[in-house]
């Protein structure tokens, strides 16, 4: 027994040191190093404090356990998109229509809201649940299927249906039922009555991640997903149903975007504000690329987001320093992050490699 | 308003959409999904203020945006081609980037945090083309327009021309389609990538040049989507700048007609949806067409040779020979 | 085995996480500028004349989204440094997920006395912040705040008088139009726009109703291009005054009026602040709001101990917040503002009645 643990703990640590490995795994350390440094040069060029910043952001992301707790509420809808956008991807759809599938989500939940008032509140969960899904894997849906019968770019599809919704749900939150009678001026919803816990989240957060990985990793329809990803011809030829495997996949995609969006409505804000899903569609796409579509690098690259915006609370609070900063170091860390490090070691030796290769051609003739 | 006036604002609002879209062409031919353009857009929007106000002129300041937004564009470039980086999250760097930054450096470079309105004697200049100027429907449309409106019209065929007609446009065209082919001819994809992907920077700028100098002013989220919208356009058109030209006008139309609208009464949200829901359907209709017309004309053409075939007829003529014995 | 590899970085990656909660001292509020803990009970009068007073202001936009805005923010600053014994703090609290994270950060460090916040948007987080803080007051802004007086610390005010501002704007419109046709351009199809909307409607009727009035919405508070555009189509059409309350959009219709070439002489109406630099002599007058003034007012009855909890106050006219300054010089004629001067009186006198009614 102690010797398989020592002999486990060898492997574990000769794996991390492995040379050729090692620019690989130093990456992302590296890129999150570049990222600070070049957006503290812009801070300092304004005249402000870029240590004092920050020490801010940090103190805001980590320094107590309710700033742990904050960063991680940012997190969870963000790896949900991430892994939203993940599944879609690997199936080989473009799918960056996360926002209109999220209020699409929320709208639904609203209306039950408005319509069945009375219900008792499990049922209404349930209910919220249920239509909330619904509506985020219809909205998923239609450019699956404008793709896969028309050959319609779904990129496009996803970025119209996005405003479609939101202008949608501005208009419905400013002259439907469904507005919030206190806020004649700014469109918001009625409040929402059912609400999930903190702790009921992190648990579902949990649950989901590890039925993805054994989703993704272990099962006949993720195998499928995966083959029709890398090679659609190949996996028609092979007899694998490549239509229901891409509806599949949309299927998910849209299932975790509503999923976020209700742990958004029913776990933090039990209203619905009619923008606030702009600024995490695109996050999600970042963390799944970040993440390298691997379920851990997701889950590493959403908490890193989250901890940046859960840090900026503090940044605006304490410091003079402008929160346009924190958009800043997250430009510059994706920025630098989708750099390969070692891909970009191997191109220089290569390239060293080949101007040796024809010197030495050339002095051999 | 009348028809000739809706035409003009058209035209008006449709040019640096346009532009933007031309732009995004380039890229979108060497396969690089152009997510970048909002970002370039914004940076143009930011560079041309900037520029003109350094310098005193509109067209130094349009020059300023596009030279710096080709420089952004080159590192993206570089990003992508050198170190194979993905290029959409590139993209999208970039867009949050651009985003941040414009805000942030607004203080240092204008010493206000507030919106930046430049001097009027700044403004655009608007010509009065000779010609048109005398013809009374066309001249409402085309007359009175700043330079860069009249660039930007003429723009779509320039580039076509470029595309069937040059070297570069016939590389440009292999390397999207089939890249190891067009190492194996001897093109240096290298090269043309570079350049598309700068030209994509270049007529960005200008396009965000054009939005903020037409406006005089500059303020935070300037562009508010319409790098997106010209990306649809794009996507619609499938690359061809005559096409992306009528996507743009498309678009530029429902903008217009939205504005006139909306003092009717219908709810602006849902005019505002128009465009939208406008270029889903048109993405949609031709394949739907086509594959409805393909079903009809093949089960057409089975009808006939089916009734025409000698081997079914002579079964026929045995059934029936064979069926009338009985 | 790359997945060893992935999750040893985990692990790794985890391990410093919690090294750094651990490590990093608990959140401890930045060190306010020489300021001792305030504690003061919303309704006590200063008891020591060196109690120094700390205010933050949470706006809902970003600073430099409106001109409102940016006055507003030039006031209290202004304030601020007149004031040895007044500190502001100006925070953007814009992004929805940062509402009550922001807004409680702010109350935990425990060394405001008063915290502003703006409009519908905050509202449920300054409630929520409010319940758990009973000895910090809450300023809101506009927010319409539900059954407000069973929160002993939350106050409101409104930013403006609205219905007066439009009544007597719409009667200077009436009074000053050429061609007997104007427009009220509103920014988004808001409560507070249509206040507006239905002091000008009336304000017109009173002084002459043949006048022709349309109400358009651009539903923009911010892209002056569409503003512009609608207005230069508008100002072809022959109305000659637009009166526009679009907030950052205002300057697309300024401009709009600047640059017009046609029969008649645009005038341009904008609501809440001025825009002498770029109207070139075009600006008709402004229906301005000093919404700064406001909390300013709101500052120095807390210090004062004058504000009152649990209501509603509309901060109008006789606050010094709204005012209908004139800023076409010679153009309005004598007659013009001696008529105005007598609605304006009858209006701050209470003689004529503004109801909500309007159309559109």
């Amino acid at each position: 027994m102690k010797q398989k643990l020592t002999d486990t703990l060898r492997g574990l640590w000769k794996e991390l040191i492995r040379k050729d490995k090692i620019a690989h795994r130093i990456s992302p350390f590296v890129a999150l190093l570049l990222s600070l440094v070049a957006a503290g040069l812009v801070v300092t060029a304004t005249g402000a404090n870029a240590l004092e910043a920050y020490t801010a952001l940090f103190k805001g992301a980590l320094g107590s356990v309710s700033s742990i707790k904050q960063t991680i509420r940012y997190t969870i809808p963000i790896f949900l998109l991430g892994l939203s956008f993940s599944v879609c991807s690997r199936g080989g759809f473009f799918a960056i229509g996360q926002e209109g599938q999220m209020y699409a989500a929320a709208l639904l939940l609203v209306c039950v809201q408005c319509y069945l008032p009375h219900l008792p509140q499990p049922l209404m969960m349930i209910l919220m649940v249920i239509c909330g899904i619904v509506a985020a894997v219809v909205c998923a849906l239609i450019p699956a299927i404008t793709k896969h019968y028309f050959g319609v770019n779904e990129a496009m599809v996803f970025v119209m249906l996005n405003y479609i919704s939101l202008l949608l749900v501005e208009y419905l939150f400013l002259h439907s039922p469904l507005r919030n009678p206190d806020s004649a001026s700014y469109p918001k919803s009625i409040a929402v009555a059912p609400t999930i816990s903190t702790v009921a989240l992190y648990i579902g957060v949990i649950a989901i991640l590890i039925l993805f990985i054994l989703l993704i990793k272990k099962s006949i329809p993720g195998y499928r997903l995966r083959m029709v990803g890398q090679n659609t011809a190949y996996a028609k030829a092979s007899g694998l149903p490549v239509t229901q495997t891409i509806l599949f996949s949309a299927v998910l995609g849209g299932g975790l975007a509503g999923l976020a969006s209700i742990s958004e409505v029913l776990g933090v804000y039990h209203v619905v504000y009619n923008n606030f899903a702009s600024a995490l569609g695109f996050k999600g796409v970042t963390v799944a690329l970040l993440g390298m579509h691997n379920p851990l690098g997701m889950l590493f690259a959403s908490l890193l987001l989250g901890a940046l915006q859960g840090g900026s609370v503090m940044l605006s609070t304490t410091t003079d320093v402008s929160p346009e900063i924190v958009s800043v170091v997250e430009g510059f860390i994706m920025f630098f992050s989708s750099v390969n490090l070692a891909v970009m070691i191997g191109r220089i030796t290569d390239s060293r490699k080949r101007r040796k290769y024809h010197k030495e051609e050339r002095a051999a003739q | 308003m009348n028809i000739t006036q809706l035409l003009g604002l058209t035209v008006r609002l449709l040019v640096p959409t346009l532009l933007v879209a031309l732009g995004g062409i380039f890229s979108f031919r060497i396969k690089v999904f152009p997510l970048g353009l909002e970002g370039y857009m914004l940076a143009g929007c930011f560079l041309a203020v900037t520029g003109t106000y350094l310098f005193g002129s509109p067209y130094l300041g349009m020059a300023f945006a596009a030279i710096l937004v080709m420089l952004l564009a080159l590192i993206f470039a570089f990003f992508v081609i050198e170190l194979s980086v993905n290029p959409v999250i590139c993209a999208f760097a970039i867009n949050t980037i651009v985003a941040g930054m414009t805000r942030f450096l607004m203080i240092p470079v204008f010493g206000s945090s507030g919106r930046i309105y430049l001097d009027s004697a700044l403004a655009l200049p608007r010509f009065q083309v000779p010609i048109i100027k005398s013809i009374p429907i066309v001249a409402d449309i085309f007359n009175n327009h700043s330079a860069l409106v009249y660039v930007a019209l003429l723009l779509p065929f320039v580039i076509q021309f470029v595309y069937y007609k040059t070297n570069y446009g016939l590389s440009l065209r292999a390397t999207g389609a089939y890249e190891e082919a067009a190492v194996a001819v001897g093109i240096s994809t290298r090269k043309v990538r570079y350049i598309a992907l700068m030209t994509t920077g270049c007529l960005a700028g200008l396009g965000g040049a054009q939005l903020s100098l037409t406006a005089n002013l500059f303020n935070v989220g300037m562009t508010d989507g319409r790098g997106f919208t010209a990306l649809a356009a794009i996507v619609l058109s499938a690359g061809e700048p005559i096409r992306a030209f009528l996507g743009c006008i498309l678009f530029g139309l429902c903008d217009a007609l939205v504005l006139n609208l909306s003092s009717e009464g219908i709810p602006i949200q849902f005019l505002s949806m128009l465009p939208y829901i406008l270029a889903i359907l048109f993405a949609v209709m031709p394949p739907v067409i086509r594959k409805l017309s393909e079903r009809t004309a093949f089960s057409k053409l089975q009808l006939r040779i089916r009734q025409n075939d000698p081997e079914i007829l002579a079964s026929r003529a045995f059934h029936h020979s064979v069926n009338s014995e009985e | 085995m790359k997945r060893t590899g992935t999750v040893a970085m985990a692990l790794v990656l985890v391990c410093c996480f919690l090294l750094a909660a651990c490590a990093a001292p608990a959140a401890t509020p930045a060190p306010a500028p020489a300021a001792p803990a305030a504690q003061a009970a919303p309704d006590a009068p200063a008891e020591e004349p060196a109690k120094v007073w700390n205010i933050a202001l949470c706006t809902i936009y970003p600073f430099d989204q409106a001109v409102w805005l940016t006055e507003m923010i030039e006031d209290m600053r202004k304030f601020d440094d007149e004031n040895d014994n007044v500190n502001i703090k100006i925070v953007e609290v814009s992004e929805t997920s940062q509402y009550e994270p922001k807004i409680r950060a702010l109350a935990e460090q425990g060394i405001y006395d008063m915290i502003m916040t703006q409009f519908s948007g905050h509202v449920e987080a300054t409630l929520a912040v409010a319940k758990d803080y009973p000895n910090i007051v809450f300023f809101n802004q506009d927010g319409m705040v539900p059954n407000i007086e069973q929160y002993p610390n939350v106050t409101e005010g409104r930013g403006g008088d609205r219905l007066s501002t439009g009544f007597l704007t719409g009667a200077l419109a009436a009074l000053m139009t050429k061609t007997g046709k104007v427009v009220f351009m509103g920014g988004k199809d808001i409560e507070n726009v249509q206040m507006i909307a239905a002091g000008w409607q009336q304000g017109i009727k009173y002084v002459n109703p043949d006048v022709e009035e349309k109400f358009v919405i651009p539903d923009t508070f911010n892209d002056t291009t569409i503003t512009r555009e609608m207005a230069t189509s508008l100002y072809q059409q022959g109305y000659d005054i637009i009166g526009v309350s679009a907030s950052g959009a205002n300057a697309g219709v300024v401009q709009a009026a600047a640059e017009f070439k046609g029969d008649l002489y645009a005038w341009v109406l904008p609501f809440e602040s001025h825009f002498h630099e770029i109207a070139d002599g075009h600006e008709l007058a402004s229906g301005v709001a000093h919404n700064g003034v406001m909390g300013v007012n709101a500052i120095k009855a807390l210090m004062d101990g004058t504000l009152q909890m649990s209501i509603v106050k509309i901060y109008g006219f006789p606050d010094g917040v709204n005012e209908v300054p004139f800023c076409a010089g010679d153009a309005v004629p004598q007659d013009v503002q001696d008529r105005f001067a007598e609605i304006l009186a009858d209006v701050l006198d209470g003689k004529i009645t503004i109801t909500r009614d309007f159309h559109y």
